[in-house]
């Protein structure tokens, strides 16, 4: 039930507003005296003031002020009780925050009305304030900004979550289309161009739009932007638009698209590596158990059959060494044991001779003599990038010349590797959103699992050069 | 008197196949089985062998890490190591960490007991078909240790006009990149070649004759 409370100073009024509220359903309070309002505001809960304008002390429209400006009671609506048809006095009580007005004397249906009004008004901006803090909630827990663009003036204005976005505080970037440009990676500003001139502009909304941003910390976020155009009388007036961060969205997408990339080429390698071994060990077995098996047989009574047995053992001899080297082999794609037991220079010393030989390159290795060893984890992690990053060389690169250089500084690890090949599209190492190269992709996060940092430059007919930076986490332990 | 003998590897059948060749030979006598580094180092204290045999990939600590220790410790003990491979690499560090010799697990066994007892006489020796590739790998290093090698084809060419005074926006324009990959290369070669300014860099490029100075 609805607690309605009455400041009056007229007893008679108050008794006859009281009886009348009673019979509609509500409940009431009242009081004689308005310094006691806030008192009994504190003290119950109350849905709706009626509020007398002329009493002796302190007069309703400067006591209506104060409840208007109450950081609490704000919300309850008040209504104005007059005798007074002062049309200046009933405009003081709507600029004050009067949400209606009774004339004295009162009747009964005009109370009744008037009271329900009030009341479903009051529970109608309830309900917009809860739906505003839940929209408000939603579009911070989405990352999203809302921004609204006057047509007229060219001004904009920024939602306070379009400044999380951009990463900057309204004072120092103030909102407007040039700082919104600003914040855009330089890579993308060819496409945000003419999306931002069509819409601002010519007010034409092109599609949806996603495009890089860089913060002042120098982190790249992905977004994603949708606007639409509000006309008034056939003419454009306000563009509202939504702004929303997706890098984490995106990150997980390609995360999973490439940990499922991996998993399949995990397969594919067990795969391989299951064949290998029956193809050429198993059979190698096989050979040596049928040439053991008829030379048991034979008595070697005579000298032919000795010099078949002598022969026979030779040829055994010779495909255990074949099995042998073939077994090395397959070991050896599978975990390099010089990684372990000489460290990461050798390593990758031995194995860029080894492509050199097979795939006929002429990869250099520049190891600079302060290297020093790394914890293992970070030595292997090394050592696969460069393993992929020389095995796209060979695949795509179109050329046989690539260099490996590798040192460190101030305990960060450093490594070079670059090809005058034929180079990549910017979309095509673009590490933040859906990469193309997947391979590309886990090597970035391969690097930023382990703290470091991977920076990837490629031009068509440049060739492509990555250079990562890894510290040593022992060091900064300490 | 006979050659003194510890013999190193992580497999038992290894083991027992060298002690088996060993037997049929006069002049040997097996005082020690190890089957890890530290095992082999522990044991060349005790009973200073003549010779050591050392397999290089096992677990606690490799043939490399033991033969140095051992050359360390028991510096009249000869090593031998004895490893399945014939990377350049392995044999280098092996005759660095002291060994006197590099043998093949895959070789003829019957040479091995000559090998050894030449070895224990002072002498040197790598297999034959290692020898080639150590050659070659060690004129490689020889090679890289210019500093010039440090640097890129691309570096080299942004590095010369750094030394020259040209701008960032003036290199990029020239080598047709972007000023942000300009900006990068820079970076890495001052990276690279431990510089913290662009002063420093010149400076330290024209003493290490990287670039060519003209003079007007």
């Amino acid at each position: 039930m609805e607690n309605i409370l009455i400041v009056d100073d007229n007893k008679q009024t108050i008794q006859q507003v009281d009886e009348l509220l009673s019979s509609f359903g509500y409940s009431s309070l009242y009081t004689l005296e308005p310094e006691f309002l806030f008192e009994i505001l504190e003290s119950k809960p109350v849905d709706l003031i009626l509020l007398d304008v002329h009493m002796p002390g302190e007069d309703g429209v400067s006591l209506l002020k104060k409840v208007k400006n109450h950081s609490v009671f704000s919300s309850i609506p008040v209504i104005m009780l007059t005798g007074d048809t002062d049309e200046r006095l009933l405009e003081k009580c709507f600029e004050a925050g009067a949400m209606d007005f009774i004339n004295k004397p009162i009747h009964d249906i005009v109370l009744k009305s008037r009271v329900k009004s009030a009341l479903s008004i009051r529970d109608h901006i309830l309900s917009l304030r809860k739906q505003g803090s839940s929209l408000k909630n939603a579009l911070q827990i989405a990352t999203m900004g809302i921004w609204e663009f006057d047509c007229t003036n060219r001004t904009m204005k920024w939602s306070s979550e379009m400044y999380q976005i951009f990463g900057r505080s309204p004072d120092e970037f103030p909102s407007s289309i040039e700082n919104f440009l600003r914040a855009v990676h330089p890579e993308d500003t060819k496409v945000i161009q003419p999306y931002i001139e069509d819409l601002f502009d010519n007010h034409k909304v092109v599609g949806q739009i996603d495009f890089r941003i860089i913060r002042p910390d120098e982190s790249v976020r992905i977004v994603h932007q949708q606007a639409e155009i509000l006309e008034k009388e056939g003419k454009p007036v306000h563009i509202l638009g939504i702004t929303q961060d997706i890098t984490n969205q995106q990150r997980s997408t390609a995360l999973q698209h490439a940990y499922r990339r991996q998993n399949q080429i995990r397969e594919e390698e067990r795969e391989r590596l299951a064949r290998d071994l029956h193809d050429e060990v198993i059979q190698i077995f096989n050979m040596l158990k049928l040439k053991l098996n008829v030379s048991t047989k034979l008595n070697c009574s005579t000298q032919h059959e000795q010099c078949w047995v002598y022969d026979n053992f030779e040829n055994c001899l010779e495909l255990i060494n074949t099995g042998n080297q073939t077994l090395r082999q397959i070991i050896n794609d599978l975990y390099p044991s010089i990684l372990k037991d000489l460290g990461l220079g050798p390593a990758l010393r031995a194995h860029i001779r080894d492509l050199n030989q097979r795939m006929n390159m002429q990869i250099e290795l520049h190891v600079s003599s302060g290297l020093g060893s790394w914890p293992s984890e970070i030595e292997l992690a090394v050592f696969r990038i460069t393993q992929e990053a020389l095995n796209n060389i060979v695949k795509h690169a179109e050329t046989p010349h690539a260099q490996v250089v590798i040192g460190q500084r101030n305990n960060v690890l450093w490594l070079q590797v670059e090809d005058q090949g034929k180079g990549m599209l910017v979309e095509e190492i673009n590490l933040e959103s859906m990469p193309k190269s997947l391979g590309l992709f886990l090597m970035k996060e391969r690097v930023s699992q382990l703290g470091g940092k991977i920076t990837i430059h490629s031009q068509i007919g440049q060739g492509t050069s990555i250079f990562l930076e890894i510290p040593n986490p022992s060091i900064i332990g300490k | 008197m006979s050659l003194r003998l510890v013999i190193t590897d992580n497999h038992p059948i290894i083991r027992s196949g060298i002690r088996m060749l060993f037997q049929e030979e006069n002049g040997f006598e097996i005082v020690g089985e190890a089957e890890d580094g530290l095992d082999a180092v522990q044991l060349c204290e005790q009973l200073s062998p003549d010779l050591v045999m050392l397999d290089v990939s096992m677990p606690k600590m490799n043939g490399i890490e033991a033969a140095r220790a051992i050359k360390e410790k028991c510096p009249d003990t000869k090593i031998a190591i004895f490893s399945s491979y014939s990377n350049p690499e392995y044999i280098t560090y092996a005759f660095e960490a002291g060994a006197s010799a590099y043998l093949l697990k895959d070789e003829d066994m019957d040479k091995l007991p000559p090998i050894l007892k030449a070895v224990a006489n002072g002498e040197t020796y790598v297999s034959k078909e290692a020898e080639e590739s150590v050659a070659a790998y060690q004129l490689d290093m020889k090679k890289q240790e210019s500093l010039e090698s440090l640097l890129t084809a691309r570096e080299k060419q942004i590095l010369q006009r750094i030394v020259d005074g040209k701008t960032t926006k003036e290199i990029a324009y020239e080598l047709e990149i972007s000023a942000r990959t300009a900006e990068t290369h820079k970076y890495n070669i001052m990276q690279k070649l431990n510089t913290h300014d662009i002063a420093t860099l010149v400076r330290f490029a024209i003493s290490h004759q990287l670039v060519s100075v003209t003079t007007e």
